[in-house]
């Protein structure tokens, strides 16, 4: 009997696996890239809405922390309301927002670029891949390619869309190459995502050392990305002496669990 | 449990992965709270029901994700069929429960080196070792934690005693 039903779940599990293999072949044939975005852009409107929960679920727990805060002071601030706190929570939330998008603001007047504004409605669904789920689709301009970008620096770079949707695959995706290079040192190399900090493999040269504090700008070699958007501060730079390649570490520009708005870059594609 | 409660908890899984889970800035690595979930059904009811569940779970964060569809299906369907097998072995072993944690660390190894697998084999990525260790063994850490409570939580719910129900 035991043996039966063993014999049912290597079936089911055979089965599975033939038909989920040839899913997997199928929807990743270039024709079908549309499609699969068109598809994906079905799940974006319970995102957004999941998203718009959480963050009133957010707003709520912020005004709880900061009872939790202020307890003693609210000893002797005795005559203070809770609805006091409510505006005062709420003010805050507002401020940091502001500042954020006066931030974009001056980003988007310097940058020199066209940009499209997006809220970010959802993240991956694993540890593997640190990618965003944006607003924004091919109905307002947006593409498969595009530079994704806040006031601080580069975020990444748009997948798939849909009408509505985007999904953008950020610079701390562990799949994902950006070819940058230091200010300072003038040195180039590669940057590339995964667990902890940015790595970035740095080409050596003669005598040309980076430091700690150094900004990685992207190089635009390759035409992925516009030149001269910011990636990431350097933290750390490995010397090996007559290494070809040198390892350094760089704190990326956004932090990808704050990110909340970004801005693609509608007028720039990759070559 | 009834089909449409099974959706609705897979599809409450997949999309709290997608929103909230994706903004915690925690030590461990964020867990995969439908892999949890299908480990979890495997370990109790068999790799037939656990396998069931990731095949929706699976096409839920497949709609969430990037690349080709059916890619974390895939992954879950064999977590899941994984878990199921070491669960069968372990039957009527009184430590069940926390042994649970084992079939929750084998699932992510599974999980891990299959949709590691398939983004390299598809050209999709180039994984290196180095980089693939540390996330698959994230995974596999909280994984492990997350699947006893969530198996006794389970179990609990559907009004059974704890242990692997003979369904493999």
């Amino acid at each position: 009997m035991r043996h039966g039903r063993a014999s049912a779940a290597s079936g089911f599990f055979a089965g599975a696996a033939i038909v989920l293999g040839a899913l997997v072949l199928v929807s990743q044939l270039p024709f079908l890239a549309g499609a699969r975005g068109q598809l994906r852009g079905t799940l974006a409107p319970f995102e957004a809405g999941a998203t718009a929960v959480e963050s009133a679920a957010g707003q709520a727990l912020s005004v709880f922390g900061d009872i939790a805060t202020l307890r003693s002071e609210n000893r002797r601030l005795a005559t203070d309301n809770g609805q006091l706190r409510a505006q005062v929570a709420a003010l805050q939330a507002a401020g940091a927002e502001n500042a954020q998008l006066r931030r974009d603001l001056q980003f988007e007047r310097s940058f020199g670029h066209r940009l499209v504004a997006a809220q970010v409605i959802g993240r991956g669904p694993d540890a593997f891949t640190r990618i965003l789920t944006i607003d924004r689709g091919t109905a307002d301009g947006v593409q498969p390619g595009m530079s994704v970008v806040t006031g601080a620096g580069l975020v990444g770079r748009v997948r798939e869309v849909s009408a509505r949707s985007a999904a953008v695959q950020t610079v701390a995706d562990p799949l994902v190459r950006v070819n940058a290079y230091l200010v300072r040192s003038g040195l180039e190399g590669t940057v590339s995502g995964g667990q902890g900090p940015l790595r970035m493999d740095v080409q050596a040269r003669a005598n040309v050392v980076a430091s700690p504090g150094e900004w990685a700008l992207t190089s635009g070699i390759g035409g992925g990305y516009p030149r001269g958007i910011p990636v990431g501060q350097l933290t750390r730079f490995d010397r090996r002496e007559a290494a070809t390649v040198q390892y350094a570490e760089l704190a990326w520009a956004n932090d990808l669990s704050q990110l909340a708005a970004v801005m693609v870059v509608t007028d720039f594609l990759p070559s | 449990m009834t089909t449409l409660a099974q959706v609705a908890l897979l599809a409450g899984a997949a999309l709290l992965q997608v929103t909230l889970l994706g903004r915690l800035d925690a030590p461990l690595p964020t867990p995969n709270l439908v892999l949890v979930l299908v480990v979890g059904r495997a370990w109790l009811r068999g790799g037939g029901a656990g396998m069931r569940w990731a095949l929706a779970g699976g096409l839920l964060l497949d709609l969430a994700g990037i690349g080709p569809l059916g890619a974390h299906a895939l992954a879950l369907v064999c977590a899941a069929y994984a878990a199921g097998a070491l669960a069968a072995s372990f039957q009527n072993d009184a430590r069940v429960p926390w042994l649970a944690a084992l079939g929750g660390a084998a699932g992510a190894a599974v999980y891990g080196v299959v949709l590691l697998g398939l983004a390299d084999s598809l050209g999709l990525a180039q994984v290196s070792l180095r980089a693939a260790v540390p996330l698959v063994a994230g995974g596999v850490i909280t994984t492990a934690l997350l699947v006893p409570i969530t198996a006794l939580v389970m179990a609990r719910w559907a009004g059974q005693r704890p242990v692997v129900v003979h369904a493999w």
